[in-house]
């Protein structure tokens, strides 16, 4: 029997799709530059939310980099302020989404069994239904800020981390080294943690990033229709909710928060693509 | 390159090296390759893992991914072949040079019939396709002649067949074209032993009635003699001796050729101790510039290493080469090497009256519909070791994993330690059972957590007897097994094939069982690094007393490690007794078979 | 001879043991009727969650149709008034009944802003604007995408690659309003190349209209088109049924079709499916940038002036159209993967 790994001449291709390192830097700046206007507003020239009604949606200018809105607030600033929602609420909705899955994830693929069956049939109803658009009628409706949106977008975000932790699950469940955790006597519960666990550590990582991908975008959506943030916020969908009409007058009002927000999600996205190629990478050199 | 005799060469191979590119610097994976295959011939290419075999099969096809170059000449029926384009090459494959590959359960279309697959290769006198009728008739014929007979198959789908009938359709497809040459990629390693020899001996009524070349690729050497005229063995990348099969057999003249023989266990009787090969196979990069084989050579002298070797006749025969300087020098002492029969085995009477550790009685399991294991009943005493053999399918590794307590008998009894596994025991009775017995799994690639050091996978099971003095334990544990103490830090990537399955073994003792089942615990490791292994858990049975069940479908293992046998088939046990008598003079039509299918 | 691993053990547990030897033929009929039949229960529940939980989201909402209806200055009783002739304060579980009494016989109620039957505005604003807008997104975006991520795969590595790669991250994504915000705001108001508000006078003009919106919804799939297009083929490629076929010596057009294609198809189909189902929250966006009349935006109005029957029956239909394309993706894959109708459990 041929064995593989070390001495193996390996016959398939080994370079998988590889990101060249520029954009992964590039990715890894804007989120550190996202960081620290989350952690440091006070670097923003103004108060975002100062009123100037002889300011008016003026353009850019020395005095105000980015111009201003249509009630005379320095688009740069509102800008900034708006970093701590776009990253902390789809980052709350990402660490919630993944730690709901893994649990209920690994003990439908651990156990198997009815619970597997109880928990299966709930998923493949949650996944027929569109978190975003279920979001959008029960925010509306009932005006519900963000708790409930954040809610609505965890549980109908669920199933597809589900779907991934479930077949993580079951592949590993049946591996020698599971088995011969059981054989030694290891309890169920020491087994999903200390074995099970520690092997999933990269793919949870590069999830996360996934996740809050999915999360800025669905979040900022919900903003862009009105909903879910109170008005005047300077969050960046609302800011391109509100200044839609005035594209023509300073677009700047409306482009800088959309750049900003696919920045960071592009950036977030090539990350977490990164990471989980390389983990891939690694699980093909046994 | 010398002529073997005077047949025209379907193919020659002249100085064939492929290299990979890492970072600009070329590094070579195979180097100097010589080869030729005469019309109608049967050669075979042996090696283990890490000898280049399969990279020569594919770049013969020019299958070789991208990455990799090749440099040298090639022949197809006295054309170059060497540099052709894709398209040229493309009207070659399957009408003149053909390959079958390993795996037969990944070779083939899932989503296509075996007609459809088989079939679409053909063309008419002028060049068409096959019309539906015709593709239908062409298919039941093709099929009949790998031995399909049922012509329903062409209708199945790949997934609702069995292993060897897919080999079977997977063959016919390769020679649908009616190549000259067909190069087998290992095609019978998937299978059992059983389905192996109808498979070799279907490539060899192939050969017979259509005139093909064969070109096997294997590990297993007594395969290579049985269906091949000539053999080349290959280690590291080169081709290090090349002969005829009988004269390789008898008198082989490369140390790794010999060795290679030895380590084999025999299936005659039992030896004193499996010949072993110390060290590893170089990786590619990390070859030694002088023989490659020196590190690792009984016989290597200062002048083996110094410069490259290149091949020599043997004896004047210009039939047998081999890549060694001491040829001559060490031609006696190789075939003196003969393995120490081991003396009649000590029926140790105290055994026989101690009262067993393990005994079941009618147990059986079922899942769903499918019944596993139908009432084994079979009995493990104190220090002895115990085979259970049979090949997939036959319910050993289920009946293992219920000793063990991995799963509960649907049925009977199962006694461990005293302990009743088909009830409910108590945590109490489990601590018992797991320190009764514990297993040794096959795949020494999953039996060890990828993300946990060596060291504290085996804590882990330290832990579990008791929580003092991990550390010093860890470390004797590793020694038991001939593994140096700093290994413990390592991570299980970093270690070999044998070195993991070794751990693994450290691992069964951590507990200090009376018992270790060893499921396959050697099938999935070079035949080398199998005697290190085996002689291993001899040694530790010698020492310790501890008692063994193994499990294998492999009879010549069962004959070296084990006093007595079970034989399985299907679920139930056929036979049983002692391994010398199970082995010599078997009496169920199932254990005559077994041993028929071996090749000799 | 030896036997690898995965093949002894699993054959001992007896799941694969039929991979061993011949199986005795499964009734493949009676596996495609019950995979069929657990889909539509579970699509039938779908239904019923989804209608439901709106239903008791919007009821237990504050204010009602009957403030958007009689306006600020109504006065109490004109606000009873209004909402007795709705049966608004009838118990929530008689509501819900006479909702799914009257949607089993297809009268979906009268929208209470509109004045018209709710079957009717939905048709309409779905016909003249949501589906064409559909189909063409679609079309713009599922054939290029598997198209380029063909080329994608058979050149993987090269500049070709990277470049198709780089771009896709990008489209794939940007969240949808900020594409149709670009978009509109480029080639509509500083290009002016096509209009950007509005859905036009109907027929060709008002495909002139869709030519932006359905640009901007394409652009997110066409990069995800391309990029789940392009790992599933180089999955397919890597595998051992390639090289042999490869080995075989057939054509480039073979290899593509029968073993690429067709083995990427069960992938593509579930994607696709699910793929539509994520669009529908992008429509809603996209309508609103641009004015559209439609599904989306009637959506959002009827949600701001709390027209419960409009909202139920957008929410019902929307709910039915997701189910559907689950109910056809199914079909699909049951019909190219035979494995499916033997009841093996394949990856989608």
């Amino acid at each position: 029997m041929t064995a593989p790994a070390t001495v193996a001449i390996p016959l398939r291709t080994e370079k998988k799709r590889r990101l060249p390192p520029i954009t992964i830097s590039i990715a890894f700046a804007v989120l550190a530059i996202a960081l620290v206007m989350v952690f440091f507003p006070q670097i923003a020239p103004y108060d975002p939310n100062f009123i100037d009604a002889t300011a008016i949606l003026q353009g850019p200018s020395p005095a105000h980099l980015l111009g201003t809105d249509q009630l005379g607030r320095d688009v740069f600033s509102r800008v900034i302020a708006g970093a701590g929602t776009a990253v902390l609420a789809p980052l709350l909705l990402a660490t919630g989404t993944i730690v709901v899955a893994v649990l209920l994830g690994l003990a439908a693929g651990y156990a198997r069994g009815w619970v597997d069956g109880v928990l299966g049939r709930v998923i493949d109803v949650l996944y027929a239904i569109p978190a975003l658009l279920v979001a959008i009628v029960v925010v509306g409706v009932t005006g519900g800020g963000f708790t409930m949106a954040l809610g609505i977008l965890l549980i109908f975000g669920l199933p597809s981390p589900f779907r991934l932790f479930r077949a993580a699950g079951m592949e590993r469940v049946n591996l020698p080294y599971m088995e011969a955790a059981r054989a030694i006597g290891l309890s169920h519960l020491r087994i999903i943690f200390t074995q099970l666990l520690p092997t999933l550590r990269p793919l949870l990582v590069s999830l996360l990033f996934l996740q809050f991908t999915y999360g800025l975008i669905e979040v900022s959506s919900l903003s862009f229709l009105g909903l879910g943030v109170p008005p005047g916020s300077a969050d960046w969908g609302r800011m391109m909710f509100e200044n839609r009409a005035t594209l023509s007058s300073n677009v700047w009002a409306t482009a800088a928060p959309g750049l900003a927000l696919v920045l960071l999600a592009v950036s977030t996205n090539v990350i977490g693509d990164w990471m989980y190629n390389s983990h891939e990478m690694k699980e093909k050199h046994r | 390159m010398t002529l073997i005799d005077d047949a025209p060469a379907v193919l020659e191979v002249a100085g064939l090296s492929v290299h990979a590119h890492r970072r600009d610097s070329p590094i070579s994976i195979t180097d100097d390759i010589d080869i030729r295959v005469a019309a109608g011939e049967a050669v075979a290419i042996v090696g283990e893992s890490g000898s280049g075999k399969s990279i020569t099969a594919r770049a013969l096809m020019h299958l070789l991914p991208k990455e990799l170059t090749t440099e040298g000449e090639l022949n197809l029926h006295g054309r170059s072949i060497s540099g052709i384009s894709e398209a040229a090459m493309r009207k070659l494959r399957g009408t003149e040079i053909a390959l079958v590959m390993q795996d037969p359960f990944t070779m083939l279309n899932p989503l296509e019939t075996c007609g459809a697959q088989l079939t679409a290769v053909l063309r008419d006198e002028n060049g068409k396709t096959l019309s539906r009728a015709e593709r239908r008739s062409e298919a039941v014929r093709r099929l009949a002649e790998v031995g399909i007979t049922d012509p329903a198959v062409a209708q199945r789908y790949p997934f609702e067949l069995s292993g060897g009938m897919r080999q079977r359709v997977g063959i016919a497809a390769a020679i649908a074209g009616k190549p000259r040459i067909l190069i087998a990629d290992e095609p019978t390693t998937a299978l059992d032993v059983t389905t192996q020899s109808e498979i070799l001996e279907l490539l060899h009524q192939l050969r017979v009635t259509h005139g093909i070349a064969l070109v096997l690729i294997t590990h297993d050497l007594r395969v290579a003699f049985s269906v091949a005229d000539r053999v080349y063995v290959m280690y590291a990348g080169e081709i290090v001796e090349t002969a005829r099969s009988a004269m390789l057999d008898e008198a082989p003249a490369h140390p790794y050729t010999a060795n290679l023989l030895l380590a084999e266990p025999p299936l005659e009787h039992r030896v004193e101790k499996l010949a072993e090969i110390p060290g590893s196979v170089p990786a590619p990069g990390e070859r030694p510039t002088g023989c490659r084989f020196a590190p690792r050579c009984t016989w290597a002298t200062q002048e083996c290493t110094t410069a490259p070797v290149a091949l020599t006749e043997v004896d004047g025969d210009s039939s047998h080469v081999a890549r060694c300087v001491r040829i001559d020098e060490i031609r006696a002492s190789l075939s003196d090497r003969v393995p120490v029969i081991a003396g009649p085995r000590d029926e140790s009477q105290d055994a026989r009256a101690q009262s067993p550790v393990i005994t079941t009685r009618d147990a059986a399991r079922t899942f769903g519909e499918k019944v596993a294991v139908v009432g084994a009943t079979i009995e493990v005493r104190p220090g002895e070791s115990v085979g259970i053999v049979g090949e997939s399918g036959s319910g050993k590794t289920t009946l293992a994993r219920m000793l063990v307590g991995l799963t509960r008998p649907s049925s009977g009894s199962v006694r461990v330690g005293g302990i009743e596994l088909a009830g409910s025991p108590s945590r109490a009775e489990w601590e018992t059972v797991r320190n009764t017995v514990q297993m040794v799994f096959q795949d020494p690639y999953s039996t060890l957590n990828p993300s946990r050091s060596i060291g504290s996978t085996l804590r882990d099971a330290l832990r579990m007897v008791s929580t003092s003095d991990l550390d010093n334990r860890v470390g004797e544990l590793l020694e038991r097994v001939g593994l140096p103490t700093h290994y413990a830090r390592r991570m299980p990537v970093q270690l070999s094939g044998g070195e993991r399955q070794r751990v693994s073994i450290a691992r069964g003792l951590a507990r200090e069982p009376d018992v270790l089942v060893c499921d396959e615990v050697v099938s999935a490791l070079d035949v080398s690094v199998q005697a290190r292994v085996l002689n291993l858990l001899r040694d530790l049975q010698r020492d310790t007393g501890l008692g063994f069940v193994f499990i294998t479908h492999d009879l010549a293992v069962v004959r070296q490690m084990t006093d007595r046998v079970y034989v399985m088939n299907r679920g139930v046990v056929v036979e049983h007794g002692n391994t010398d008598d199970v082995l010599d003079s078997p009496t169920d039509a199932y254990t005559q078979r077994l041993l028929a299918s071996i090749p000799r | 001879m030896s036997a690898p691993a995965a093949i002894s053990a699993a054959s001992e547990t007896g799941v694969v043991a039929s991979q061993r030897r011949p199986k005795a033929r499964r009734s493949s009929t009676g596996i495609v009727l019950r995979l069929i039949l657990t889909r539509l229960l579970t699509s039938l529940i779908v239904l019923f969650v989804v209608t439901f939980v709106i239903f008791l989201f919007v009821h237990a909402a504050p204010g009602g149709p009957e403030l958007a209806l009689a306006g600020v200055d109504a006065t109490p009783e004109q606000l009873a008034a209004i909402r007795a002739a709705y049966h608004l304060d009838d118990p929530l579980v008689l509501q819900y009944f006479r909702f799914i009494s009257g949607a089993l016989g297809g009268d979906l109620g009268a929208s209470i802003t509109m004045r018209e039957p709710v079957i009717t505005v939905v048709s309409r604003a779905a016909t003249s604007v949501t589906l064409p807008l559909i189909v063409m997104a679609w079309m713009l975006s599922v054939i290029p995408g598997v198209t380029l991520g063909y080329l994608s795969a058979r050149k993987r590595g090269s500049i070709t690659d990277r470049v198709i790669l780089t771009a896709t991250i990008l489209g794939a994504t940007a969240p949808v309003f900020a594409v149709g915000m670009f978009v509109s705001y480029v080639f509509g108001i500083q290009l002016g190349w096509l209009p950007f508000l509005g859905a036009g006078d109907g027929g060709l003009d008002t495909l002139r209209h869709l030519v932006l919106p359905a640009v901007t919804i394409a652009v997110v799939l066409l990069a995800s088109a391309t990029r789940v297009s392009r790992v599933r083929f180089i999955q397919v490629i890597e595998e051992d049924q390639y090289t042999f076929a490869r080995a075989r010596g057939l054509s480039r057009s073979y290899l593509w079709t029968r073993v690429v294609l067709k083995n990427a198809a069960v992938h593509l189909i579930t994607w696709s499916g699910s793929l539509v189902i994520g669009l529908i929250a992008g429509l809603i966006i996209v309508e609103q940038i641009y004015g559209l009349p439609g599904i989306g935006t009637l959506l959002i109005k009827a949600i701001g002036s709390r027209d419960i029957p409009l909202i139920q029956g957008i929410t019902l239909l929307i709910a039915i159209g997701v189910v559907l394309i689950n109910l056809v993706v199914d079909l699909l894959c049951i019909w190219v993967d035979p494995r499916i109708r033997k009841g093996m459990e394949v990856e989608r």
